[in-house]
């Protein structure tokens, strides 16, 4: 009952939040030094006086700042982001042809970071106070310490120039025989096409940048595994489980984990921002044609309406994540079941 | 084969970081088959420490020393593969307080049928969701079918200690250790929770040991008595010698301490002062800073365990006490 | 028996050697750090701005992690970046903590409206993944340095704003400032003097902690471009100018370590503040 009104109240806010996005994205692009219709317009258009006039009235550039502002959001819902500078594109197009291939290698960290962060805690919990909860302590402290474009860098250095194990950056081999996307995840569409050399190829690509990036998160995970296996382990219920003579590894994972990971799963929705913010720097290092690469060519190029467009899409994403995080907290706790 | 089911013999038991200070010390005693037995004390006297160092439940900075036989097989040191055979199927535990000691994450069926399985691995699933179903009409869960798919939350506090009960007695265990079963619990309750387990032992010739702090459970439930301070027994007698002759100024303390029916009226008299902890253990009896009688020689020399009559009591002044009059009722 | 034998010797010294040496660790790296940022100009061996070798020499005795592109020496360059991190770090984190703590206690302290708009502020800011909101900033602000510390500043202070609040909202609740709020205290007093005091200790402890991440920030905004105008040796932008030229690592290795080298130094004291002030901590 009070987990059902705490579901809607988040729901409820949910349209206030993403209001709140646009309307920062909104006070940006007026701070911004660029002219107004430049943010919207190419170069090229902007000779163009019919171009214009209908930019004018479409963004409602004439009206006064409260009127151009409701323009803005009914274009931003509409799905108008304006047009790219760099690439004279829609935003909202590139954004859309970008997308599937950040979502691969954010998900792929997510599995990589979350993964070894809930093994980490585990181990380190399990064996607390000796030298393999201090060595955990400094995998964990490492990886929030590395900056990702360098470590991506050192990566690449290392396993593929150097020692040649894996390839260099992009996302597939530019000499392989391109694949025809279906979802857009070279993994998967390779695996749906039956192509797997083409599978191969996208997953040693893959797995230098997913690790790297997934590094970071493995140490907040797994901090905050071992804290709340700590805090479960000291519980009556494992002690009651070891009195009915479950084993050692019984008692950790049947009983413990899954409790210790009820806090966890806020901490690894949230983490899907260190990945976000991540993704923009190793895609850059690794040449991913994703959404992180995109918003920094943009930001490098000040190409203004990309780089509203990438942190509306940054911003809605993380707002339904943690949306989502918290409804999934809700759900998986039963002592929380909706009525 | 014997007839003794647990046999304790001196035994310390430690933690790390306590300065060699022992939380129990030299502590002997003995369970038979089918027998009742209560251990009282105060919090933090040693009871449950003892108790749930013989099913190796302490944590790993707890160092144990002595014997404890279990039908002749030595449990103090035991390899873990042996001790998990035990317990849980010969040694069963029900804890303190039923809020906690049920894993909130799975079903009651999963808890119930889990301890079957664990200790017969021929067990179907099906088969251990049945046994489950049966246990729980044992131990008198109405509407046990839609219970068993339940979680702890959905029961009350007697609901899941009778939940926790019927873990125990899931593999007929040869004794059961019940760590403050009714504490937690609301007093209409206790009474209900205890004829369970008392009936449920008797059906099965299961030795209880009944850890209590509480002097009027033990009397219609055991059948001895053990009385602990301080992390050392300091009396031993059977039921009745409790109530009518208790021979330690404690025990005395303890009973006096019991609400009476009769004059409800009558303040409940207290124990002055505080049990020690096991880094302030005064010299001498353990009891002399709260005990009315204490001499000389019982600030300075620890009392050894003896004889008298049917009891046996750690105490100085032993036969010389003036006789118990059950001063609360006649006073 | 044997009567009271210590059954236990005294706790090892593990303890002290995993978290008080990394506490002393950190804080060396961090000093020479500082001292490097204050004199580097006076002993680096080269000009860090300008061509001074052959380009693209690996590391050798005459320059020590090599040279850039741009034959520029490494060692000088990374040296002296020093006065970038570390100063923008402690400005972001300070403007950012007071900013956000004078608006966090306002809101917690007046409640009511106010308190609502100063939070939802603070939901909105922070319903952005911190990276791309800096980015969008810097770039609207124009890029460089100042504007990369103002773009930090606005993504931080909602963080201590949240935790302030909650912080003065607990405090509100003791005994001792409801007597006080009961025996007619102004308000002004009251938040100085009777609440204020109690809220400082998770401030300063995640303070301490944030610091590594605003280095790294901090160095991400430069990578990129937005930060530290190019022949400035900033650290970030000297790892951008070797992630062009990836098959000369030295180009990058420096600047890296350098920043791995701060953020963990920086981390690892943060954990040790947080164990000397978080009184939950202390028991093992």
């Amino acid at each position: 009952m009070n987990a059902y009104r705490y579901v809607l109240r988040r729901l409820a806010g949910l349209p206030f939040l993403l209001l709140g996005v646009v309307t920062v994205a909104f006070l940006l692009s007026q701070l911004s030094p660029a002219e107004p219709l430049a943010s919207i317009l190419s170069e090229r258009q902007l000779s163009n006086p019919e171009a214009v006039a209908a930019a004018k009235a479409r963004w409602g550039l004439d009206r006064s700042p409260v009127e151009q502002y409701l323009y803005y959001v009914k274009n931003v819902f509409e799905g108008d982001l304006g047009i790219s500078f760099r690439t004279k594109q829609p935003v909202i197009e590139d954004l859309a042809a970008r997308l599937p291939a950040t979502m691969e290698l954010v998900l792929a960290a997510l599995f990589l970071g979350v993964g070894s962060g809930i093994v980490l805690g585990v181990v380190a919990a399990r064996f607390r106070d000796t030298v393999v909860d201090q060595l955990v302590r400094l995998i964990a402290l490492f990886g929030s310490s590395l900056p990702v474009f360098w470590s991506g860098l050192a990566a690449l250095s290392i396993f593929s120039v150097q020692l040649g194990l894996l390839p260099g950056p992009g996302r597939m081999n530019p000499r392989a025989a391109a694949l025809d996307p279906i979802t857009g995840f070279n993994t998967i569409d390779a695996i749906l096409r039956g192509n797997m050399a083409s599978f191969s190829d996208a997953v040693t690509h893959l797995i230098l940048p997913a690790a790297v990036l997934g590094w970071a998160t493995t140490g907040v995970i797994s901090r905050l595994v071992r804290a709340s296996m700590l805090d479960v382990l000291g519980q009556d219920y494992i002690l009651m489980a070891k009195a009915k003579g479950s084993s050692g590894l019984r008692i950790l994972f049947h009983h413990a984990l899954r409790n210790a990971l009820l806090p966890a799963i806020t901490v690894i929705g949230y983490s899907f921002a260190y990945l976000l913010t991540g993704a923009v720097l190793t895609e850059t290092i690794f040449s991913w044609p994703g959404v992180g690469s995109y918003a920094v060519e943009s930001a490098r190029a000040l190409d203004y309406p990309a780089i509203m467009g990438v942190t509306m899409l940054g911003g809605a994403v993380f707002v339904l994540t943690n949306l989502a995080t918290d409804l999934a907290y809700v759900l998986v706790d039963p002592r929380i079941k909706l009525q | 084969m014997s007839d003794i089911l647990l046999d304790v013999r001196g035994l310390d038991i430690a933690f790390f970081g306590m300065a060699g200070q022992r939380s129990v010390r030299d502590v002997s005693l003995t369970i038979a088959r089918g027998e009742t037995v209560s251990i009282v004390g105060e919090s933090g006297s040693g009871k449950s420490v003892s108790m749930r160092a013989i099913m190796g439940l302490l944590p790993d900075s707890a160092y144990v020393s002595g014997s404890a036989k279990f039908l002749g097989q030595e449990l103090i040191g035991a390899s873990t593969a042996t001790l998990r055979s035990l317990t849980g199927s010969r040694i069963a535990m029900i804890f303190q307080d039923p809020l906690t000691a049920l894993n909130p994450l799975l079903s009651i069926g999963d808890q119930i049928s889990e301890a079957i399985r664990i200790h017969n691995r021929d067990v179907s699933r099906r088969e251990a969701r049945e046994r489950a179903l049966q246990l729980l009409r044992d131990v008198a869960i109405p509407f046990p079918e839609k219970r068993l798919d339940q979680y702890p939350h959905e029961f009350s506090g007697g609901m899941r200690q009778r939940v926790v009960i019927a873990i125990a007695i899931a593999n007929k265990p040869d004794l059961i250790i019940a760590d403050e079963p009714t504490t937690a619990l609301d007093v209409t309750v206790q009474a209900e929770v205890l004829d369970l387990l008392r009936r449920l032992c008797r059906q099965n010739g299961t030795g209880l040991a009944l850890i209590t702090h509480d002097l009027g459970v033990v009397a219609g439930m055991a059948e001895r008595v053990y009385v602990m301070y301080a992390g050392s027994i300091v009396e031993a007698a059977l039921v009745d010698d409790i109530f009518e002759r208790p021979a330690h100024p404690y025990t005395r303390g303890l009973l006096r301490s019991l609400p009476k029916m009769k004059d409800q009226a009558k303040r409940l008299e207290d124990i002055g002062g505080t049990p020690p902890t096991a880094a302030s253990l005064p010299t001498g009896c353990a009891f002399h800073p709260r005990c009315s009688f204490a001499t000389d020689v019982c600030r300075k020399e620890t009392p050894r365990l003896n004889s008298y009559g049917r009891s046996i009591a750690a105490c100085h002044l032993g036969g010389s006490l003036p006789a118990f009059e059950k001063e609360i009722e006649t006073a | 028996m044997s009567a009271s034998a210590p059954l236990i010797a005294r706790r090892p010294r593990t303890k002290w050697f995993w978290s008080v040496l990394p506490g002393y660790f950190g804080f060396t790296i961090i000093s020479f750090w500082i001292v490097a940022a204050l004199t580097a100009r006076f002993w680096i061996p080269y000009s860090p701005f300008d061509t001074v070798g052959s380009r693209l020499t690996p590391p050798s005795f005459d320059h020590l992690f090599g040279t850039d592109a741009l034959g520029r020496d490494v060692f000088s360059r990374t040296m002296a970046g020093a006065l970038y991190s570390i100063p923008i770090a402690f400005v972001v984190v300070t403007i950012g903590a007071f900013i956000g703590c004078v608006l966090g206690a306002f809101a917690g302290f007046v409640g009511g409206w106010r308190s609502a708009v100063v939070m939802r502020l603070v939901d909105i800011t922070l319903s952005f993944p911190p990276m791309l909101l800096a980015m969008a900033v810097a770039a609207s602000f124009g890029p460089g340095l100042t504007t990369a510390a103002a773009a930090m500043i606005i993504v931080w202070w909602p963080l201590y704003a949240r935790l302030m609040q909650a912080q003065v909202l607990s405090v509100i609740r003791m005994e001792h400032v409801e007597a006080a709020i009961a025996s007619g205290v102004r308000p002004g007093r009251l938040l100085l003097r009777h609440i204020l005091p109690l809220c400082w200790t998770p401030i300063l402890v995640n303070a301490t902690m944030d610091f590594g991440q605003v280095v790294l920030l901090a160095a991400s905004l430069s990578f990129i471009g937005l930060g530290a105008a190019p022949p400035a040796p900033e650290w970030g932008a000297m790892v951008s100018d070797g992630a062009v030229n990836y098959y000369f690592w030295w180009i990058a290795a420096a600047p890296g370590v350098a920043i791995l080298s701060v953020v963990l130094a920086l981390n690892f004291i943060g954990d040790r503040v947080r164990d000397i002030l978080d009184p939950r901590k202390h028991q093992s």
